[in-house]
């Protein structure tokens, strides 16, 4: 059942126009990603309420929200720079919204220690926001979001301003939240793929101000609906399709590093009718990622990723693509 | 942005108080220039703007804005340079000490200065006891004394202003100058003066504005019509000739010969503003011993120099020269104005004047921050360069003309009631302390971030309870600041007072203008030491809130 919903938005910006029609389901995880520019955060900033769209509606559960102030929406947002209240400490901060709310003084103590709790944070309400830690000031900053009881939970970017450790232990955080949360309805904007994969239940990736593609995961990365969406969303390389004759009205090919295989010893123990075979590829470069390497291949003068899990010995090689591995585009779009 | 109106409500109050004190005033008093018995008539205006002798004053005002501002930013520029680039003790405490002279009332300057380089002065009689002569070196009375006060007033301002900029310019633009094989001297001349130039050309023109304007430093020190400036002719016409009608066509020259220097100011100070600033200080230890000397000789002169007159006014009012009470040490004055001597003339006013000083002060300084502070957050809403630049046009006006038009004012409600004469008194002080209590409101209040505003209202916070809990709580201290700004102009303000209030309304820089007027000079230190003793209550709390914020930060 969708709950938030986003039809025909528009907003007219002198680099591009949001154009952007969106549906966000009850209790989903839903990160936007897409480059800088691409009019993510202003999205989030229209749903939030904080900007007003040329046209379109704003719906939440069937209510119409165009025109409900921010404060009467019941969304939650936490920004990249945390914007805590520099003049109050973390438990002022903690009950600023509990008090307009009129809770009593007991109800909002509880309430703001069991907040502190949540985030890991316990014995911080007498904390100078001054005081506290890039890591720590986005975690107050959570639970201050939560502070309210809200609706939706709206992310800016909210871990971009830290290492990358902290960023990997506070987005597995982030998702408990959501979880704990009884499923609470959230939306997250990075520019992070993989922070983006890690957590989110589906993507919705924009470009120029529109949506290109909102789907799980798996789909995006699989079945990239366009070439902007496959390259956005992980390393990949792109063919000119009239190098192979394929029986396919595309104009370019598409697949993955790990589409390719690089045999280790030089032989290869395969079916050679279900790969295209590339003969006399050179090795580029070859970065070392841990568990396997990621090869620059060149190939007849065209640029090639490929995964290997061991480092080739000779310059040239011949390597192998599996034509199950392959996606065929025309006209940037995926065809079928 | 998200539609709000709070924000325009809140500031609208103070736009139209700002009209009707300032506005009004200047309209009744230029309006005079256009009308007499006869009806409308141009020809007053002509009169003036077409008499050589306008010019003449006009040339002169501009000569001595030109060399007094040219004099205080050549001798701040080396200061400047040691101050944004090295580290050394009690540097904090020579800026803030900078920061006095913007609130340093000129008459007490003038005090200082008849007492430490008049004839009967310390430097004469250092002078008497070095060369065993009876002559003298005669400073006051000259175009030099002027210069002399308005570099005074002027260079800790120019000292302050360049190095506070130069201190946040990324020090790595010189450090890359320099790797890439450019010797000390090019990278001073192709990368650092060229991102100086801009500060310095700032800090000169609004140095240029007050010396333009300045009033009772001429009055007194030129000592004669040699030496007139706009303001002090404007002065004269209406409060000695008694042509208040020629007084409003000056005034209107005046006007329009400082709205220009204005805009310059406003211009480069605007292009100023959107430069690039680091936050590391760039500041470093002094390991040359020849920087280490330079240091002490520049931070030694500027303390004689500005200590000398400062402190020759307490050390004055203890010394009796009269024949009559006997020559030497002596309480007199003290206890005259105490009223425990009975006295003849103005001292028996001393207290009353204080008293009235920091009554009309304590208004002012509450009344300015109110307003600032609901203009400044409306100019940062709204990026209203209009209500901005609206609220700064006061110091386009001189005081002597802003004064005028409260006189003329006064004489149309035809009112004896002392209480007018104190509100007219007042809101004229207000108006002056406006434009200084919102620069130093409105670049804080800008620099408060949205993010955090918007984090509010998402919390449901109404616009008037973020802005009273959060936005206020942000701005304290340099509310704070802007209070004690503007209590401190309040209470040195002597040239509106004294246009405007024919003597009813007895402020101490009133009393201190009366007593050198009358060679009470001992009496005019008493009350001028009165007024140091404030003016350093009012630096040391500042100093304690600027401090504390620190902590903060």
């Amino acid at each position: 059942m969708p709950d938030l919903v986003l039809k025909n938005i528009k907003k007219k910006y002198p680099a591009f126009t949001l154009d952007v029609d969106l549906e966000v389901r009850q209790g989903e995880f839903l990160s936007i990603i897409g480059p800088s520019g691409s009019g993510k955060s202003t999205l989030l900033n229209i749903i939030a309420g904080l900007e007003s769209p040329d046209s379109g509606k704003v719906l939440f559960a069937d209510e119409d929200l165009t025109d409900v102030s921010v404060q009467k929406r019941g969304f939650s947002m936490v920004f990249q720079d945390y914007a805590l209240f520099p003049s109050m400490n973390v438990e002022k901060n903690l009950s600023y919204a509990m008090k307009i709310r009129k809770m009593k003084r007991g109800e909002q103590k509880e309430n703001v220690k069991a907040l502190l709790d949540f985030v890991n944070l316990s014995g911080y309400e007498k904390r100078r926001i001054a005081t506290l830690s890039g890591g720590e000031a986005q975690r107050v900053a959570l639970a201050r979001a939560l502070s309210s009881q809200p609706r939706v939970l709206l992310l800016d970017e909210p871990l971009s301003a830290l290492d990358a450790s902290l960023r990997r232990h506070l987005r597995d955080e982030i998702r408990r939240i959501h979880d704990e949360r009884g499923n609470l309805t959230t939306i997250y904007v990075t520019h992070d793929r993989e922070e983006a994969f890690s957590i989110s239940d589906r993507i919705a990736i924009i470009r120029n101000g529109r949506i290109e593609m909102i789907d799980t995961c798996e789909n995006i990365y699989r079945q990239p609906k366009t070439l902007f969406t496959a390259y956005f969303t992980g390393d990949g390389t792109g063919l000119p399709a009239e190098l192979f004759s394929l029986e396919l009205d595309a104009d370019t090919i598409f697949f993955r590093p790990e589409a390719v295989r690089v045999p280790a010893d030089g032989l290869f123990y395969g079916d050679s009718d279900a790969y295209i075979i590339l003969e006399n590829t050179e090795v580029v470069s070859a970065e070392f990622l841990g568990r396997n390497y990621l090869l620059g291949l060149s190939w007849q003068g065209h640029r090639l990723l490929a995964e290997s899990f061991s480092r080739p010995q000779s310059r040239t090689i011949t390597v192998y693509i599996r034509k199950t591995q392959l996606l065929f585009f025309r006209d940037n779009e995926l065809v079928t | 942005m998200r539609k709000n109106r709070f924000y325009f409500r809140m500031a609208f109050m103070p736009l139209l108080i700002l009209l009707v004190i300032f506005f009004l005033p200047l309209c009744f008093n230029l309006s005079r220039a256009f009308f007499t018995e006869e009806g409308f008539t141009l020809d007053l205006l002509k009169e003036v703007f077409f008499d050589r002798y306008t010019y003449r004053i006009l040339s002169f005002t501009l000569l001595q804005a030109s060399i007094s501002s040219l004099v205080s930013v050549l001798v701040a520029l080396p200061g400047s340079w040691l101050y944004a680039n090295y580290r050394f003790r009690f540097k904090s405490f020579f800026l803030s000490l900078s920061t006095l002279c913007f609130v340093l009332p000129s008459i007490l300057v003038v005090l200082g200065f008849v007492i430490f380089y008049g004839n009967s002065g310390f430097v004469n009689d250092l002078y008497r006891l070095i060369t065993g002569s009876d002559g003298s070196v005669k400073f006051l009375y000259s175009f030099r004394a002027i210069i002399m006060a308005h570099a005074f007033l002027n260079i800790p301002i120019a000292l302050n202003l360049i190095s506070s900029a130069w201190a946040h310019y990324p020090a790595n633009e010189e450090k890359a100058s320099r790797m890439l094989g450019a010797s000390a001297l090019r990278t001073f001349t192709k990368i650092t003066f060229p991102r100086l130039r801009g500060t310095i050309l700032s800090a000169f023109l609004l140095i240029f504005l007050f010396c333009f304007t300045s009033f009772s430093i001429i009055l007194v020190l030129g000592g004669g019509p040699e030496y007139t400036t706009l303001e002090v002719e404007i002065y004269r016409t209406n409060n000695i000739a008694l042509d208040s009608a020629r007084a409003s066509s000056l005034s209107i020259f005046s006007f329009l010969a400082n709205l220009i220097i204005l805009a310059i100011y406003l211009h480069f100070s605007k292009t100023e503003e959107s430069r690039e600033k680091s936050n590391s200080d760039r500041a470093v230890p002094i390991k040359r011993t020849g920087i280490k000397i330079f240091l002490f000789i520049y931070n030694i002169l500027l303390l004689v120099f500005f200590l000398g007159p400062l402190l020759s006014i307490p050390a004055r009012s203890f010394w009796s020269t009269s024949k009559r009470y006997g020559e030497g040490f002596s309480l007199k004055s003290y206890e005259e104005l105490f009223g425990m001597r009975s006295s003849i003339g103005m001292m028996s006013d001393a207290l009353t004047a204080l008293f009235n000083s920091i009554v009309i002060a304590l208004v002012t300084g509450l009344t300015a921050v109110m307003l600032s502070l609901f203009l400044s957050l409306y100019v940062s809403k709204r990026k209203s360069r209009l209500a901005e630049t609206f609220s700064m046009l006061p110091l386009a006006v001189s005081s002597v003309t802003l004064g005028l038009g409260y006189y003329i004012i006064k004489a149309h409600l035809h009112s004896s009631s002392l209480l007018v004469s104190y509100t007219l008194v007042i809101l004229a002080h207000l108006v002056i302390a406006l434009p200084f209590s919102m620069r130093t409101v409105t670049p804080v209040a800008k620099n408060i971030n949205r993010r955090i505003t918007d984090s509010a209202a998402m919390l449901g916070s109404a616009d008037w309870r973020t802005c009273i809990f959060v936005e206020i709580p942000m701005l304290s201290s340099v509310l704070g600041k802007a209070f004690i700004f503007s209590f401190a102009l309040s209470m040195g303000e002597a040239n509106a007072t004294l246009t405007l209030s024919e003597g009813r309304v007895i402020t101490l820089p009133i009393l201190l203008y009366r007593l050198i007027n009358s060679y009470n000079y001992q009496g005019a230190c008493a009350v001028g030491t009165l007024l140091i003793v404030s003016s350093l209550i009012v630096f040391l709390v500042s100093h304690l809130v600027t401090g504390r914020e620190k902590d903060n930060a």
